[in-house]
């Protein structure tokens, strides 16, 4: 009986780990948790008065996010909501509130940077050295958590406003 | 001090002791199978967060959806790309 019992206890053992691995995967994905911090750095930019009631969140080049970046679509951001995008070109990121760029570390982020400059938007990236070339807001991925540095200096260039509560969570401000 | 077992009253042969060994085993290896069960984290739940919560979160699968579907809308007056693939 007690053999019977330690069978069926091992048995358990196999056919549950090997379900695991899939439950856990799917629990929370990396692109999940970085839409969710999207959402968060919206809410902790203050944009001019000039920005109408609907925050353009663009995500530029390739999507990692996937259907996930959809469930920020209609979102409240203050009295605005954010309506999502896909965008591909450079031109119409101007439109745009708040640009995820998805292809910082393939060279794209110059380009970007270059048609950005000067205009209320705030960019975000996943990429290393992104901060460091001009993004505002750049998201690292350590000990699999989600850790960011801000740029102040291109938060003020575009004439943004960073909550002191959003700077004080940063891994590194860059002045 | 003799430890005093009970047999089952309707397991014969099977002590209660045994049987709570058993049931304690297989708990631990329900526990240590599913151990994301206890943080079933979907979009609107993270969203739901401060932004400390999220910091402390591990994620448990690294990489993007690089062929998702698209599903949001065009930029008004603006040519887009509604896809994941490049031109």
């Amino acid at each position: 009986m007690r053999r019977s019992a330690l069978l069926l206890t091992a048995l358990l053992v196999m056919a549950t780990s090997a379900l695991a691995p899939r439950a856990w995967g799917d629990e929370l994905p990396e692109y999940r948790l970085k839409a969710a911090f999207l959402y968060n750095f919206a809410l902790f930019t203050d944009w001019s008065a000039s920005v109408g009631s609907t925050l353009n969140l663009c995500v530029y080049g390739r999507n990692p996010f996937g259907a996930e970046i959809d469930g920020l679509d209609g979102k409240a951001v203050g009295e605005r909501h954010i309506a999502v995008h896909r965008i591909t070109d450079l031109e119409a990121l101007t439109a745009c509130q708040l640009v995820f760029i998805a292809d910082a570390a393939n060279g794209s982020l110059p380009r970007v940077l270059a048609s950005l400059r000067g205009v209320a938007v705030l960019t975000v990236a996943d990429s290393a050295g992104a901060a460091d070339q001009g993004v505002v807001l750049n998201m690292s991925v350590v000990s699999n958590r989600i850790t960011f540095e801000a740029n102040l200096a291109a938060a003020r260039e575009a004439k943004l406003s960073l909550s002191s509560k959003l700077l004080r969570l940063a891994t590194k401000v860059l002045q | 001090m003799k430890t005093q077992r009970y047999r089952s009253a309707g397991r014969p042969g099977l002590t209660t002791s045994r049987r709570h060994r058993g049931l304690w085993a297989a708990g631990v290896a329900l526990a240590l199978a599913f151990p994301a069960a206890a943080h079933p984290y979907d979009l609107a739940q993270l969203l739901a967060m401060p932004l400390e919560r999220l910091l402390a979160l591990k994620i448990t699968s690294r990489g993007g959806a690089l062929f998702a579907a698209p599903r949001a809308p065009a930029l008004a007056g603006h040519p887009t790309y509604g896809g994941d693939h490049a031109p």
